[in-house]
């Protein structure tokens, strides 16, 4: 059963510049996208900022509506039936915004409990249940203003399942988050899965998405280029490996050589201070490396491996390609 | 009806507890309604008794139940963008009418407490008299009254979601109320062509019941009554305006995205 379904959908914003003589100018968020969500799937949306996902999720969730195309969302439309959708849905974002700060965790969600018009005696029940299943049992009664960034997020999960939804969309829930508490928050959405909820995901974590989405949209300039599993995604860009090159102080005229040299293969460099990363795709990895080891003469070159191609490669390669 | 009303009780009690979480509520309820006071004191300290009473007591009192009325609705809202909560409490099945119905009358009901604190301070502290000759009448006015700040609130709130600058337009307002309102004075002295404008709002008709309510007999007073019927009548009005306002209001918010901006 498809609990989202998604047709051709459009949303743009229009903005106005100038003061006496406004001029207004629109710009395309979301360009005509159409997909379906599965009951109990872990749907993930990736793109680079400004690609459409917040919208989508904003749109799927009545925030906002769109411009054209149409959605559904448990059978509602997402337009004309908007307290439908919203009684079966909840939404998570990242971040610390989104909670009323000089209240504590437990009243933060007895009050969104009310607006969602669960009732009191089951409401005092699920509270104190969301907030062991989050670890926040033992500060429920402090000001959230006092909770760490992580706690508040956990506290957002909590609120997110107060309603008992059906589906749930979360917008990179675990954004600016430590190590230790994104692994929380991930553990709590795959658990989410378990109990039957569709989770509809926006995340910039590639490793994360691969870990956890059963299926992964990536959306470009407010198109989706790409929608299927994880490890076939992997092979759309066929089959091909990554030769890793990691160099200390490479200059820049010797990474344009490089990126010139291996036309037929698509690269990418990550700058980390004074050290960089190259990651070469190629249906040739042993030719490749032997290439690059003669284009870097002079260089520092720390490591150099080949290794099987990640979600984020195929990431890169889809939203990069075509850069021009 | 029950989730409507499950909503209203839930902002009654959120914005308590908000109220009270903050540092500068016992502030706000006692130094502002003070200085209110004492302005109304120096205004009118060479009138007769019975007018000193009623324009320092009522006047002052009325300016802090404005005060709160319009500056608690237009702050929460403020509250609710800077935090981004009001994106979640969107995305509820919950109207944002009854949360802000909730929200108003918590406000209207701190503005009430102003009045009570003037009042005895006036008593206390200025000496003044306060005789209330008919008591039944002088409550339902009170109530009226408070009521009708309510729902001055509650069809502002949608003005509020709108714009991102609702405190000054808080501040803004507030100033003119207090002038078309006839707080501190009747509004026979304003100029013929700015009296429409004290006509249509309740709390000029309800602050006329109460001066009339100190009165004896106010409640077979056929001016009580008329002043009682005409701010029930223009609070009526406002909630059907409140109603349509708020469905226009969410409506454009959905179009505009405006919703999230600080």
């Amino acid at each position: 059963m498809n609990v989202v379904q998604v047709q051709e959908l459009t949303r743009i914003y229009t903005t106005t510049q100038g003061f006496l003589k406004q001029k207004k100018r629109d710009i395309l968020a979301v360009d005509g996208v159409s997909f379906e969500v599965n009951q109990g799937e872990l749907f993930g949306m990736l793109g680079p900022n400004g690609a459409g996902k917040t919208t989508t999720i904003k749109i799927l969730t009545t925030l906002l509506l769109p411009t054209a195309g149409r959605a559904l969302v448990m059978g509602h439309d997402i337009s004309r039936e908007s307290q439908a959708v919203r009684r079966q849905i909840n939404v998570i974002y990242g971040g610390e915004r989104g909670l009323y700060r000089r209240l504590t965790g437990q009243q933060n969600l007895l009050y969104t409990a009310d607006l969602y018009g669960v009732e009191p005696p089951i409401a005092q029940k699920r509270v104190a249940e969301l907030l062991e299943l989050v670890g926040l049992d033992k500060r429920a009664d402090e000001r959230v203003e006092n909770y760490s960034r992580g706690m508040a997020q956990r506290l957002h999960i909590a609120r997110g399942l107060i309603n008992d939804p059906s589906v749930i969309f979360m917008d990179e829930p675990t954004i600016g988050l430590d190590p230790e508490a994104a692994h929380f928050i991930r553990q709590r959405i795959k658990w989410l899965t378990g109990q039957g909820k569709t989770v509809f995901l926006t995340t910039h974590d590639l490793w994360e998405a691969d870990q956890l989405c059963d299926r992964i949209a990536i959306l470009k300039k407010g198109k989706i280029i790409a929608l299927d599993t994880p490890r076939e995604l992997r092979r759309l860009v066929g089959d091909v490996q990554v030769v890793e090159v990691e160099t200390f102080g490479m200059p820049e005229e010797k990474r344009a050589g490089l990126e010139a040299a291996l036309k037929t293969s698509f690269v990418s460099v990550a700058t980390y201070g004074p050290k960089q990363t190259i990651a070469i795709q190629t249906q040739n990895p042993n030719e490749v490396t032997a290439q690059v080891q003669q284009l870097l003469k002079g260089v520092k070159v720390l490591n150099i491996r080949v290794r099987e191609q990640s979600l984020e490669d195929v990431y890169l390669r889809l939203v990069q390609e075509d850069k021009s | 009806m029950k989730h409507h009303l499950q909503v209203f009780r839930a902002a009654v009690r959120m914005t308590i507890w908000d109220y009270l979480a903050q540092p500068m509520w016992p502030f706000w309820l006692t130094i502002t309604p003070f200085a209110f006071a004492l302005v109304a004191v120096f205004l009118y300290r060479d009138a007769p008794p019975k007018t000193f009473a009623l324009y320092v007591v009522l006047g002052s009192g009325a300016m802090g139940m404005w005060a709160s009325a319009l500056g608690g609705c237009s702050f929460s809202m403020m509250q609710e963008r800077r935090w981004g909560t009001i994106v979640y409490t969107f995305t509820t099945p919950a109207s944002q009418l009854w949360i802000a119905a909730g929200r108003s009358l918590v406000h209207a009901v701190i503005g009430l407490m102003t009045l009570a604190e003037i009042a005895l301070i006036s008593v206390l502290f200025l000496g003044i008299q306060l005789t209330i000759a008919s008591p039944v009448a002088f409550l339902l006015a009170v109530l009226l009254t408070i009521l009708a700040f309510a729902v001055i609130g509650l069809f502002l709130n949608s003005f509020f979601m709108l714009t991102r600058s609702a405190s000054d337009w808080q501040n803004a307002l507030s100033r003119f109320l207090y002038v078309f309102c006839g707080v501190m004075y009747p509004i026979s002295v304003l100029p013929d062509w700015l009296r429409p404008f004290s006509y249509v709002l309740a709390p000029t008709w309800s602050l006329k019941a109460i001066r009339l309510s100190v009165e004896p007999g106010a409640l077979g007073n056929s001016d009580y009554l008329m002043n009682i019927g005409l701010t029930l009548l223009l609070t009526m009005v406002y909630l059907l305006l409140a109603w349509y306002l708020q469905g226009v209001t969410e409506h454009k918010l959905r179009i505009s995205a405006e919703l999230e901006r600080i």
